[in-house]
């Protein structure tokens, strides 16, 4: 067979093809999904298992209150609402002055806008290596820095505010919710930090209840605010906005209900001096039944085990869909030749070879082929656009 | 040394706290976006950085806020002037409610200390704090009474809490900067000074002080260091005529049969005729939160001139 002859064979399986669109789309599909599904799967998890890794590696230490390390790691290093039993935030003060490491606290108990706010130290910021892309870090309660996936999702930047959501929507009791005043967007860094809003620990105290500021509601500052009066007391309109912001002048009113020592916070990330001091502090610590020390990266690595042990199924789970959705294809395809007696006699009998009908048919199941390779190519480099950690998201 | 600090006092405080070169502001966060020849020391008042002066000697910047010659205690520092301080490599804070400010500022924990927590059981609660402290209830039905009291600031007027916050102080200097030899040396000179001044404070307490009446109400960790009853004047001493308290000092007076009082600075021609004419004596016990007037001088230096003198009051050895 010359090539003008392959050229006819291919120009005139690709009108085939054309010609049953729908059967050719559904096939080419078919056999696409068999192919990009494992791929992906690889590429997630082994995406997954790096970015998980990394950024649990880059967490030394961490302590919490006694429970599941798992829920711990989780919720502190990737901010997933995990109920977190508190301790008191006078640990990261003792370990500070120790001076055997750094130790970070991490409030996570409130959300703004649906993301979590993270109430912690001003170093958790240059712990984690970020960069403040625009305005400046938070330097005193009521503000905040956005994680670049909130900014971007939200449209906000420094300057803005943003509310944090109430505790709960049919809570008439409950506190109102903080506004706070962005001061800094943080630079994107395909981490969960992206997707979290940073503020001081006492911020985050303060939307949790534990402190609060004084604000005098009067006819003179606020026209219409008060209603009328109770024994004496003010009965404030709905004129008085339904949120609280902490103001300069406010700040001076702000106090809590205890020693910060005595307040809650969920995690606190231990930051060794140096290999020596994380061993003793490791023993100080391991003697204790009141707080549970955890290393990330062990926690992790069962995480994973786990998330491998489900992809290995999976990854079977699909290899056998893949084989079984093949063996369709090649039954639609024989049985396709079978419907095509009549069109192939016809070929034969106005001077085609079987090697120039052979031609016709490998070239139509090239087609399928490649199309479904490339529709696959590209599933597998969007996914690059996923989470890095979708996997472990996903898994917990 | 005390030059050094004069001089970056002069040259870079004012950067600090009007806030200048705002570009800084946009560098990475965090706490190494500088690059120093030193590493930076940030206190909050003079007692700590004279303490880290005496350790780190050059081989330290020590910065303080000051302000156009206010007092240290009204410092109140903007979000973009916090952002300076988180900046520096270690934050020497008091506690026990000095300097009120750092209580809302968001500074880096692993970097700040605050000097008077290892004896937190020993703060003493300000009686002179009444127009701060406040009952509030939530609810209507009262529920969650709570009360907000005020620590006494000034610790370092007890010689024992001075000498605890130096070594506190000296401590993290020498790890800061690696323990070298001559810091040690340094801290171990500091700490026979100190030693000194605790001795004198007992010599005072052996000496059975006579009652005495307090300008300002800073004076209770003195009283309670050097054993002497000090009764709180609540009168307003260095507000222009006419006093604000005068009656209520006279009754003091009347009562207690103090002849001395307390004051933190030499009174001017005005008010020592005000207390001569009540039967009062002033003696002048610097408070010491600011930098000393006379160029050099630590506030070992003052403390113990100041202890020397009352010690020579109360019937003991002169002042020298």
């Amino acid at each position: 067979m010359n090539g003008r002859a392959l050229c006819h064979a291919c120009g005139l399986a690709w009108r085939h093809l054309c010609f049953h669109g729908v059967r050719s789309g559904i096939l080419v599909l078919s056999l696409a999904i068999s192919i990009a599904l494992p791929l992906v799967m690889q590429s997630l998890v082994t995406r997954g298992e790096e970015a998980t890794t990394e950024r649990a590696e880059r967490t030394p230490m961490m302590i919490g209150a006694p429970g599941g390390s798992v829920d711990l790691v989780l919720g502190a290093l990737w901010f997933l609402p995990e109920e977190l039993k508190p301790l008191k935030a006078g640990e990261a003060m003792e370990i500070n002055e120790s001076g055997l490491a750094s130790a970070i606290p991490l409030s996570l108990t409130s959300r703004a806008s649906g993301y979590p706010v993270v109430g912690t130290n001003i170093e958790y910021l240059s712990f984690r290596e970020t960069r403040i892309e625009s305005g400046r870090p938070f330097a005193v309660p009521g503000e905040c820095v956005l994680g670049s996936e909130v900014a971007r999702a939200r449209n906000l930047g420094p300057g803005d505010t943003i509310l944090t959501d109430p505790d709960g929507l049919f809570d008439i009791g409950g506190g109102y919710p903080l506004r706070l005043r962005i001061t800094g967007v943080l630079a994107p860094t395909k981490t969960p930090d992206d997707a979290a809003v940073f503020c001081d620990l006492r911020t985050s105290w303060i939307i949790a209840g534990h402190g609060h500021v004084h604000i005098e509601v009067s006819e003179t500052s606020n026209p219409g605010a008060i209603m009328g009066e109770n024994d004496g007391r003010p009965i404030a309109s709905s004129a008085v906005t339904p949120y609280t912001e902490l103001t300069p002048e406010l700040l001076s009113t702000l106090h809590f209900h205890g020693e910060p020592e005595d307040l809650p916070v969920e995690a606190i990330i231990l930051i060794p001096r140096d290999a020596k001091s994380g061993t003793i502090l490791a023993g100080r610590i391991g003697l204790r039944d009141d707080v549970s020390l955890v290393n990330p990266t062990e926690v992790v690595r069962e995480v994973l085990e786990r998330v491998f042990q489900i992809g290995a199924l999976l990854a079977g789970i699909l290899v056998a869909t893949g084989i079984a959705t093949l063996g369709v294809v090649l039954l639609v395809l024989a049985l396709s030749i079978r419907l095509r007696k009549e069109e192939l006699d016809t070929l034969a009998r106005i001077g085609a070879s079987r090697g120039t009908t052979l031609t016709l048919l490998l070239a139509e199941v090239i087609m399928l082929a490649a199309l479904a390779g490339v529709i696959a190519l590209i599933a597998l480099i969007a996914s690059a656009e996923l989470p890095a950690d979708l996997v472990l998201r996903l898994a917990t | 040394m005390t030059r050094t600090r004069s001089l970056l006092g002069l040259l870079v405080l004012p950067c600090l706290l009007t806030g200048c070169d705002q570009g800084e502001a946009n560098a990475p966060t965090g706490n190494n976006a500088t690059t120093r020849l030193k590493p930076e020391v940030f206190a909050v008042n003079f007692p700590l950085a004279s303490f880290a002066e005496a350790v780190g000697g050059d081989l330290i910047d020590v910065k303080t806020p000051r302000l156009d010659g206010a007092p240290i205690t009204s410092f109140s520092p903007s979000p973009e002037e916090i952002i300076k301080i988180q900046d520096a490599d270690l934050i020497l804070l008091n506690g026990a409610d000095f300097s009120p400010w750092t209580q809302h500022a968001s500074l880096p924990v692993s970097k700040t200390i605050t000097t008077a927590r290892p004896f937190k059981s020993r703060w003493i609660e300000s009686t002179h704090s009444h127009d701060h402290d406040h009952d509030h209830q939530h609810g209507p039905e009262g529920d969650g009474v709570h009360h907000h009291a005020h620590w006494a600031s000034f610790t370092w007027l007890d010689p024992t809490n001075a000498y605890e916050q130096a070594k506190v102080v000296g401590d993290r200097i020498r790890t800061l900067l690696g323990s070298p030899d001559e810091a040690y040396q340094r801290q171990v000179a500091l700490t026979k000074r100190l030693d000194n001044l605790i001795a004198i404070g007992k010599r005072i307490r052996d000496l059975d002080p006579p009652t005495m009446i307090a300008s300002e109400p800073q004076y209770q960790y003195l009283a309670a260091g050097c054993g002497i009853e000090v009764l709180d004047a609540d009168w307003h001493w260095n507000e222009p005529t006419p006093h604000d308290g005068m009656d209520s000092l006279r009754d003091l007076v009347t009562a207690s049969g103090a002849n001395l009082i307390l004051v933190p600075s030499e009174p001017d021609a005005e008010r020592r005729a005000v207390l001569e004419e009540m039967g009062l004596e002033p003696v002048v016990f610097r408070l010491l939160a600011d930098p000393a007037e006379a160029e050099g001088e630590s506030f070992a230096d003052c403390f113990e001139a100041d202890l020397k003198n009352l010690e020579a009051i109360c019937g003991g050895q002169s002042a020298e």
